[in-house]
């Protein structure tokens, strides 16, 4: 297995970016250091073509650490290859820089993640709910929110 | 309603205290068309497509003469609650129960607007019965009409 043009290119520009890569099942994947995500997306964007960020979403792997994991998946809308980006986060300080001058669609997702994971955006100028209402606590998508917790807007707890 | 009491169950119903009320289906059928009732159709999920399927001109629910929708409460009758309702929707049901006039009927489509359904979480209430009080729970996942 050998690396993919994009992780030479990265590395070159910047050698402490990729932290590692794999190619499982044909998904080419690099898992980014989070400082140098913006930096990395631009090179995918602007060099490489990616236009189009089909999804930004998170995944908490509790009890792991760095228990979060930001995925991103890219893809080339003219040659129809895409690209995975992962960032881990780690629990006590979840926070990443947002993508929203690259990607305008990432502000809706990015919204999501941050409701549901609690995963902040550096430099999202309108960090609210998006799937849940405001008066709702917690992040409903993290491993230790409780199966059976309810916070209903009106009505007795069910 | 009292015609629609005049049933050998009546004494069921007084036993559960107005909660539950038995009748006849013809009855019930015959009431309806008596006072050919005007619906508010508040729908939501996957219950509503087979609701606009039902409505729309292949199927035509309104060739019977019933299921006339108004798109105001204040001229509705029934409020037909179609499909999974969720906390964060649950405030505006109760804004448009609330407006409608009486008498009110409220009838809960499926599972899901009748008890939660599958949904068993964070985001889902759990049947509408303490929003909306006076309705008619029908408890089985829409199928197609």
């Amino acid at each position: 297995m050998s690396k993919f043009p994009e992780h030479i290119a990265i590395e070159k520009s910047h050698p402490t970016a990729v932290l590692d890569w794999h190619e499982q099942f044909g998904d080419r994947t690099l898992i980014i250091e989070a400082k140098q995500i913006v930096d990395v997306m631009t090179i995918l964007r602007d060099a490489f073509g990616y236009n189009m960020l089909v999804d930004l979403t998170a995944v908490d792997y509790l009890p792991r650490r760095p228990r979060f994991e930001m995925v991103y998946h890219l893809m080339n809308v003219d040659s129809h290859t895409r690209l995975r980006v992962k960032v881990q986060l780690e629990e006590s300080h979840p926070r990443i820089a947002t993508l929203i001058p690259l990607y305008p669609i990432a502000d809706w997702l990015e919204r999501e993640v941050w409701d549901l994971f609690g995963i902040k955006f550096e430099g999202h100028t309108n960090m609210k709910r998006l799937m849940l209402y405001e008066e709702f606590e917690g992040h409903p998508l993290r491993k230790d929110y409780p199966k059976t917790k309810r916070q209903p807007l009106i009505g007795p707890q069910n | 309603m009292s015609e629609l009491l005049q049933t050998p169950m009546m004494d069921m119903t007084r036993s559960m205290s107005g909660a539950v009320m038995t009748t006849k289906f013809d009855k019930l059928l015959g009431w309806a068309r008596k006072y050919s009732l005007f619906q508010y159709p508040f729908v939501t999920a996957c219950c509503g497509m087979e609701y606009m399927a039902t409505a729309c001109s292949h199927y035509d629910i309104d060739r019977f003469g019933a299921a006339f929708a108004r798109f105001s409460p204040r001229q509705a009758d029934v409020i037909w609650v179609v499909g999974t309702i969720s906390h964060k929707i649950a405030p505006i049901l109760k804004t448009i129960y609330d407006q409608t006039a009486d008498p009110k009927w409220v009838v809960s489509f499926g599972a899901c607007a009748s008890c939660g359904g599958p949904y068993d979480n964070y985001a889902t209430v759990q049947g509408i019965g303490h929003d909306c009080s006076g309705g008619c729970l029908y408890s089985r996942v829409s199928s197609a009409p």
